[in-house]
């Protein structure tokens, strides 16, 4: 058993070894201030359109915040919520109202994501370059849904993230 | 939990006479005020080449706006705002700020453990002598030549923008 554990280890260290023989360094790619405020614009545009008072933040690929804009009126609570969705998109790498329905079929989800400062309810959407997450939208503020039965925060949010798509270049 | 107990005895202090009234008035900062007094703060600070955190806080410490410059430091998220909401409770009540200080101090701890900060950096925006809401820069570190925190020195040109308002 032991004999085995080790050579699965070796295996292990030898296929991860030429990744940091090459650089020792992790490049990370990042979402701009700019870009963030740029994003942000637009969804606050569309919320003011829409007679919404919601909270729009944007962090980079580890979560961190990059910008966060509370409109006049908007809920004190979904500071919180606003971040945490962006945080959870871009940590999870997904969009949030795909965690949501995982509720469903796994009740406990939404309170480890709770406890952890994470959530899983919708609203929240990865900023990719191509397959690379660099960043999270998150938006609170805005319920129901539009006339196709999707979530208002998580249409909005794509609206802005479709606005800034040919900034997202490498 | 301890920082939980401090805050509450902070809010009782600070809010106290808001009760002697059946309610109060308060007016606040608007969104584009804040977003406005936002960048012309990041401008400052690009210009100073300092990656800066900027926060924006209405008169009763509660967020408008919060933006992170390139490069700029995490702990200057948390820092900025409390300096923000530092300068908005301080400068709205400066003697029951000072009760606070005091009360905090009688506690046997430090006043960062309150949540909020002395350090510079933080002011207040005013309509007159009423308190709308109140800024804070972290990440400007070091002075300018004639010995004034830059940090102070960008919230100052920030405010500025918003005469005329």
């Amino acid at each position: 058993m032991m004999k085995h554990a080790i050579s699965i280890f070796s295996v292990c260290a030898l296929l991860s070894l030429p990744a940091y023989a090459q650089s020792g360094l992790i490049k990370t790619l990042d979402i701009s201030t700019e870009t963030a405020l740029k994003a942000s614009n637009v969804a606050m545009q569309t919320c003011k359109e829409e007679q919404l008072s919601c909270i729009i933040t944007v962090v980079d690929s580890k979560g961190l915040l990059k910008s966060q804009i509370v409109m006049d009126g908007a809920f004190p609570h979904a500071i919180e919520t606003s971040l945490r969705k962006a945080r959870t998109a871009a940590s999870r790498k997904q969009e949030t109202h795909l965690l949501e329905e995982v509720t469903s079929t796994e009740p406990d989800i939404a309170m480890t994501f709770n406890a952890i400062g994470l959530t899983t309810l919708s609203g929240g959407v990865p900023i990719r370059i191509g397959d690379q997450v660099i960043g999270g939208m998150g938006i609170s503020g805005a319920p129901g849904e539009d006339e196709n039965g999707d979530d208002h925060d998580a249409v909005i949010v794509n609206q802005a993230l479709r606005a800034i798509q040919s900034d997202l270049v490498e | 939990m301890q920082k939980q107990v401090i805050l509450s005895v902070l809010i009782a202090i600070l809010v106290f006479p808001a009760f002697a009234q059946n309610a109060t008035k308060i007016e606040n900062i608007s969104t584009k005020m804040a977003m406005d007094v936002t960048k012309k703060a990041l401008a400052s600070c690009g210009a100073k080449q300092f990656n800066c955190v900027v926060t924006v806080v209405d008169a009763e410490g509660v967020l408008k706006s919060q933006i992170v410059m390139d490069g700029g430091s995490s702990a200057d998220i948390k820092g900025s705002l409390e300096k923000a909401q530092a300068a908005a409770l301080g400068k709205k009540w400066p003697h029951l700020f000072d009760d606070a200080k005091r009360a905090v101090a009688e506690m046997g701890m430090p006043f960062y453990a309150s949540g909020l900060t002395e350090l510079t950096g933080g002011a207040p925006i005013l309509i007159g002598n009423d308190i709308i809401g109140a800024i804070g820069v972290s990440g400007a570190s070091g002075q300018d030549d004639s010995g004034n925190n830059f940090d102070t020195v960008i919230v100052n040109e920030a405010i500025k923008t918003l005469q005329g308002h």
